[in-house]
């Protein structure tokens, strides 16, 4: 047998060994049915930024657009008609009516995902319903409303059809199809009125 | 493509596109280490050569030992790979007509490919034969062999779940196989060689 035999042999026994003696992995519990069940409701957490182009070209009074950024960031862009209201100041009592209703579709949403899930998952854990977060952001939307890019030639009717809208979409909110650059949105409107409803009698001892 | 496709990780072009450089670089590594030779694969049966199997058994050892230990270490989830389930009377079958066919043709379905490719007129002819096995199979599937096909089965399973002992153990004993049987298989293709060298198709003169 040759040397090189040799120390690929050894080698190979060498992994072996290691193998052999290498950490076990914790066992994984199995889940439970509960938290199974939470986890796969969470994707009714998300909207595209298509189904909010739509809402908001259509004028869905029964959408409410939440920017939970920072008041000067919501100042220079913001989604037009979206209300401003801080991932840190959420659960500020002046907001309830918008967080903690069951009437209008609430859609949060930041330059990414994250801090608009943050908000989501605070209003989710104290049961607060009807509240979405914008899936990808602004980021998002600048990418598939304001710049839509063209699909490739192989692409499905579908993508086809999408970009259409896309383009009409981008037209509409003054994105680079029309003048180039996107522009920013007019400034925010004064927030829809909202149906006051009683005050539920939610977490006792407060989070504010 | 392992755990990567099924979960969504990359694209369809892009598995594709990664199987195409995996499996260029495999033909050229079969050319290179001379397995389009049909004497390669024939001389594993006949004992004066052996290299194919030291070859594959290293291969499956080095891989097996890999994604372990990368599973070990939380890199990968190895339960996560695909792999099929278990028919044993079918498989066993076709496991005899396989060996058959490397011995009786001298290529396996992969080297025939590439040794096809090379201009090797035998291997051709082995390619056509595949693909004639492969639709005989396909158009008689239902009347011939859907009750062969469902025998011996035993769900999803792994030797070491069904001896009961831990995968690294497992691997560690087959590692020890591998090596001993490389350490036999030398010593019988010294034996047979010093019987007389088997002559080159040079001198046969075909």
């Amino acid at each position: 047998m040759k040397t090189t035999d040799k120390f690929f042999i050894g080698l190979l026994l060498f992994g072996a060994v290691w193998l052999l003696l290498a950490p076990s992995k914790p066992e994984l519990k199995e889940i439970p049915l509960k938290d199974l069940v939470q986890e796969a409701t969470q994707y009714d957490r998300y909207v595209s930024t298509d189904e909010v182009a739509k809402a908001i070209m259509s004028n869905d009074p029964s959408v409410i657009l939440i920017d939970v950024r920072s008041p000067e960031a919501y100042k220079k862009y913001t989604l037009p008609g979206a209300i401003n209201i801080p991932v840190d100041s959420i659960l500020n009592d002046q907001y309830a009516d918008y967080v903690n209703q069951d009437v209008y579709k609430t859609v949060f949403f930041s330059n990414g995902s994250s801090e608009a899930n943050r908000a989501w998952s605070i209003c989710a854990s104290l049961g607060y319903k009807n509240n979405y977060v914008m899936k990808g952001g602004l980021n998002e939307w600048i990418r598939t409303i304001i710049r839509p890019e063209k699909p490739a030639e192989w692409s499905s009717e579908g993508d086809f059809d999408l970009y259409e809208f896309r383009k009409g979409a981008s037209r509409f909110f003054g994105g680079a199809n029309a003048s180039g650059s996107a522009e920013p949105a007019a400034p925010a409107p004064a927030p829809r009125p909202i149906a006051h409803k009683k005050k539920k009698q939610a977490a006792a001892g407060g989070c504010e | 493509m392992g755990p990567l496709f099924p979960q969504g990780l990359i694209s369809e072009p892009l598995n594709l596109l990664i199987a195409f450089i995996i499996g260029i670089g495999f033909g050229i590594g079969l050319e290179a280490a001379g397995f389009t030779n049909t004497r390669k694969l024939a001389g594993v049966f006949y004992g004066y050569d052996f290299v194919v199997l030291k070859v594959f058994f290293t291969a499956a050892m080095t891989a097996a030992i890999g994604l372990f230990l990368m599973d070990a270490y939380g890199l990968i989830d190895i339960k996560l790979t695909f792999y099929p389930h278990t028919y044993w009377i079918p498989t066993a079958i076709a496991g005899v007509i396989m060996g058959l066919g490397f011995l009786i043709g001298g290529f396996c379905p992969g080297t025939s490919v590439c040794a096809a490719t090379t201009g090797k007129i035998d291997a051709m002819m082995f390619v056509v034969g595949v693909f004639i096995g492969i639709f005989f199979y396909a158009f008689t599937y239902e009347p011939l062999f859907e009750t062969l096909r469902g025998t011996g089965k035993m769900g999803q399973v792994d030797i070491a779940e069904w001896i009961g002992i831990s995968d690294g153990l497992f691997i560690f004993i087959v590692t020890v196989i591998a090596v001993a049987s490389f350490v036999i298989v030398d010593k019988i293709q010294k034996k047979v060689n010093s019987k007389g060298k088997i002559k080159d198709i040079e001198e046969l003169g075909l």
